[in-house]
């Protein structure tokens, strides 16, 4: 593996059930700090690839080379990604709860990181005392992304992360992603079918349909002269042909 | 506190309107206890007498309004077959009851939530296939027929305890616990097959949520996940069915000491009913329903502490 690389499939097929052919011989590579855009119809297999890296597929062949030890997720739902019976306090701080031997925080150097965290995320600390229930979709997303990076991660897939948001908060939270990754050198696996966002977010993209990496490339590449006809279509109907 | 307080008040009202038709639905039932005692062969004279003397001539409002302040002090009036204070004979038997109810619950809770459990971890596999079918098989029997076959099997094949020979606690413990053991199996069985099916659906369903993917890779193991994360949220439909699951236990009780010849309230009721002995049938259905309704009301107050999303629901909609 690169050296440069965080992440590098080489000939990924999954599979479910054994029989159905979900992903067909994926190979790409992610640099590390790098923004890459994953766009593609519903059904496509972005999340399965997204699963496949995260090691929570089982039948699949190929190589999955990931040079970060606990790769988090943040997903599209933000009402299903924290637990709703856990206050956001202990979410937060259950990573560094789980930490054994030397370098486990005790209680107020944890919640010292945990209130870090939220300012980092443009929070409230006072919000560590609610239940998922009483904050906003964008609260509970600012608080997906909060959980994923006190796991210490460097690598994070976002499935999706602004779509089930109005316009305003997608704008908050791509904005807090791009700060994230430039003050951490964060590098994010971006899932999307909006190619607006993925525009504002990504350095490159990769357009899927049917299982299938149909192109990818730089941003203003693929979106300037899309080479597949496929690409072509899903930037007329965003209405970006002339981006 | 002020959910708790408007809770209680829509109980008592519960209880209020419930005691009102129990009332209104035995005065209205053609025949009374005068004609019950007398039969029908006595005299309009001799039933008007004792009705006068039983005092059911008297308006239904008044009568009601009688009885009801005498239920809540605790009198529940006399019985008029065996001629003494109801209270008496339901106080007298009620242990019974309490015991079976409260110990075929606590069998039912303390099987179910391990096996449930167990079975939605082990999904699919041959294990939570075979505890799929046996629950399904219990699920469609009744409990006055599984006592039959607990009394068939145990009672008759393996003689571990004389079916029909009932020992009361106050003569032998020993031989009351033994003996009561079946009767609370039998009402048990099929309130765990019920709870156990609930539990693991809902624990797969838990268990496809984000916040599981999140856990999981935080570092947490299976087992971890399935108790810190998904078991709380799982429990929240299994707690609203041990609600109702109580007071059909209570319920069932009655039913089943008849089939285990067990001297309970049950036994009283059924008497009190052929013998049109209204203030016993009365106050039995009240208590009954007066533990429905207060389980309810636990159930309520249990989930609010289980399930912070309804206390915060409760907020916004109060603000």
């Amino acid at each position: 593996m690169d050296t440069e690389n965080i992440l590098e499939i080489n000939s990924l097929n999954v599979y479910y059930n054994k029989k159905q052919h979900v992903l067909k011989d994926i190979s790409f590579s992610m640099k590390k700090g790098e923004i890459l855009g994953l766009v593609g119809e519903s059904g496509c297999g972005k999340t399965t690839l997204a699963k496949a890296v995260l090691g929570m597929q089982r039948h699949y062949d190929g190589s999955i080379s990931l040079d970060c030890p606990n790769p988090q997720m943040v997903f599209q739902d933000p009402y299903s990604s924290l637990n709703p019976s856990k206050k956001i306090g202990w979410i937060l701080e259950e990573p560094m709860r789980m930490k054994k031997g030397k370098g486990r925080l005790n209680h107020t150097q944890r919640q010292e990181k945990v209130e870090e965290m939220l300012e980092k995320v443009g929070l409230d600390a006072r919000i560590k005392e609610h239940y998922p229930s009483e904050l906003s979709g964008g609260q509970r997303q600012r608080i997906a992304i909060a959980a994923a990076l006190l796991c210490g991660t460097d690598f994070l897939i976002a499935d999706e992360p602004v779509s089930a948001l109005d316009v305003t908060i997608q704008s908050q939270i791509i904005r807090l992603l791009l700060k994230l990754h430039k003050e951490m050198g964060l590098s994010i696996l971006f899932i999307s079918h909006d190619l607006r966002v993925v525009y504002q977010m990504c350095d490159r993209v990769m357009i899927m349909r049917g299982g299938v990496i149909l192109e990818q490339g730089y941003v203003d590449d693929i979106y300037k002269s899309p080479q597949s006809s496929y690409t072509k279509l899903l930037l007329e109907a965003a209405n970006i042909i002339d981006f | 506190m002020r959910y708790v307080l408007k809770k209680l008040a829509t109980t008592l009202i519960t209880l209020l309107c419930i005691s009102f038709l129990v009332y209104l639905a035995f005065d209205i039932i053609p025949g009374d206890a005068a004609l019950a005692s007398l039969g029908t062969d006595a005299t309009p004279e001799r039933i008007e007498a004792v009705r006068e003397e039983l005092g059911l001539n008297r308006p239904f409002m008044e009568r009601y309004a009688d009885w009801l302040t005498g239920f809540v002090r605790g009198d529940f009036g006399i019985s008029y077959k065996y001629n003494v204070p109801v209270s008496e004979m339901i106080l007298s038997k009620l242990p019974i009851n309490v015991v079976m109810a409260v110990t075929a619950f606590i069998i039912m809770a303390g099987v179910s939530v391990p096996v449930g459990i167990y079975s939605a971890k082990h999904k699919g596999k041959g294990v939570d296939r075979l505890i799929i079918v046996v629950n399904q098989v219990m699920m469609s029997v009744p409990h006055f027929f599984m006592g039959i076959l607990i009394t068939y099997i145990f009672g008759l094949i393996f003689k571990i305890f004389t079916p029909g020979g009932f020992v009361s606690y106050e003569t032998d413990l020993g031989g009351f616990i033994l003996y009561m053991i079946f009767p609370c199996i039998a009402i048990a069985l099929p309130k765990i097959a019920m709870s156990v099916k609930l539990l693991r659906g809902s624990c797969i369903e838990e268990a496809g949520k984000d916040y599981v993917r999140t856990a999981y890779s935080k570092g947490n193991n299976t087992s971890k996940v399935l108790y810190r994360h998904v078991l709380r949220n799982a429990m929240l439909p299994v707690i609203t069915l041990w609600g109702m699951t109580l007071a059909d236990m209570i319920v069932g009780s009655i039913v089943i000491e008849q089939v285990f010849n067990i001297p309970g309230i049950g036994r009283i009721l059924l008497t009190s009913i052929s013998y049109r002995d209204y203030p016993v049938v009365e106050a039995i259905i009240v208590l009954i329903a007066l533990v429905v309704i207060v389980t309810n009301f636990c159930v309520d107050i249990i989930y609010q502490i289980v399930d912070p999303r309804i206390s915060a629901q409760k907020n916004s909609l109060s603000k």
